[in-house]
């Protein structure tokens, strides 16, 4: 009896030997071999071009979002921004002006941003436009709009799935990606859209990205021959703010 | 009811609770959730291993639990509570993701913890008890 239960005891402990040594490898492949991708944490989403939404939120974080604004109320200026979700010129200027423009100008209280999201390239466009104006709703437009440029995709290859707006919408602290979801066809998001087409067609907007500056009680004037770099781009906002 | 019985059925909820996470990854709808973390949870970066949902990886394992319960053998305890034992493993470091790096709990995650760990008591009791 007593050599049964000894055997018993020893058979026990090889399964629990073997199973300490898979799981150890089981988590050393877990942290170490994952997807370049998604190195940093469960909460990053790293993005084709190394920006992550960590970072955007970073980039964003104690600056005033409301609706389709970002920036204090009170600036003196509104840099509006029109914009396709699938246009690649306006990846590139999220990633390499946008933080320029919201760190001198955005943060310290001299523009106020406006986004207007045009969806003329395709249908990707209007759902991508669809999720970051429903995003707005909870004062995440922004930070949702620079984490679907970094996961751009070719156009209207069907890149923009429910798949992958949750993905991005989950990695965005304080956004409910269930009432994005519903709110992306809400009368809101139809009107905002509208009013952007609108809008367009009043500044004459033939390609994206496309500005305009807004100083009361001026009208609205077209930021011209802004290139999408950081430096050429501040330099341009720069001398249209009268710096 | 026998220990292997009690082993299947904590295998057959163990499976429900991994075959439901395994549905709201494959349908790409969200998971019910009072804890208000799952999302954030499923879509992390531990929510797959080697490319394939943990949840997946769940469901096979207690599948295999409660078909090694249908043999009565020394040997089918022995494999079943290996399988048990990783689980508790792996659940462990999942707890610790969601603790930690993640910052988010999530619900059915937690249930499954309870799950795999009465599930590896079971065993270990049905692995005593199983004449060689």
């Amino acid at each position: 009896m007593a050599v049964t239960r000894n055997r018993k005891l020893l058979l026990l402990l090889g399964v629990v030997a073997i199973a300490a040594v898979i799981v150890a490898v089981l988590v050393a492949v877990a942290t170490t071999g994952g997807d370049d991708n998604d190195s940093a944490s469960a909460a990053t989403t790293t993005t084709a071009q190394g920006g992550t939404a960590e970072s955007g939120a970073a980039l964003l974080a104690g600056i005033p979002q409301s609706g389709i604004t970002l920036g204090k109320a009170s600036a003196p200026a509104t840099l509006i921004e029109f914009v396709d979700p699938q246009c690649p010129y306006c990846a590139q200027w999220s990633r390499n002006a946008f933080p320029a423009v919201v760190r001198d100008f955005v943060r310290t209280g001299k523009v106020r941003l406006e986004f207007r999201g045009l969806h003329f390239l395709g249908p990707d466009s209007e759902k991508a436009l669809r999720a970051m104006l429903a995003a707005g709703k909870q004062g995440k437009l922004f930070n949702l709009a620079e984490t679907l440029y970094a996961e751009q995709g070719n156009e209207n290859s069907g890149w923009v799935t429910d798949a992958l707006l949750r993905r991005t919408a989950a990695t965005i602290p304080g956004l409910n990606v269930n009432k994005m979801f519903a709110d992306m066809n809400s009368a809101d998001v139809d009107r905002e859209i509208k009013e952007a087409d609108e809008l367009a067609t009043r500044y004459q907007v033939e390609g994206t990205p496309a500005f305009a500056l807004a100083k009361p009680p001026q009208s609205p004037i077209p930021l011209q021959g802004a290139s999408l770099d950081a430096e050429s781009f501040t330099a341009s906002l720069a001398a249209a703010l009268g710096q | 009811m026998t220990i292997r019985r009690a082993v299947a059925a904590v295998a057959v909820v163990g499976a429900a609770i991994a075959g439901y996470l395994t549905y709201v990854h494959y349908a790409d709808v969200a998971p019910i959730c009072t804890t208000g973390g799952c999302e954030k949870v499923q879509a992390s970066k531990y929510a797959e291993f080697g490319g394939i949902p943990v949840a997946v990886l769940g469901l096979v394992a207690y599948a295999g639990v409660f078909a090694l319960t249908f043999v009565r053998h020394e040997l089918a305890a022995a494999a079943a509570t290996l399988v048990a034992l990783i689980g508790v493993g792996f659940s462990a470091y999942l707890l610790w993701a969601q603790l930690g790096p993640i910052g988010a709990i999530c619900q059915w995650c937690l249930a499954n913890d309870v799950t795999v760990t009465v599930l590896a008591v079971l065993c270990v009791t049905w692995l005593l008890r199983e004449p060689a």
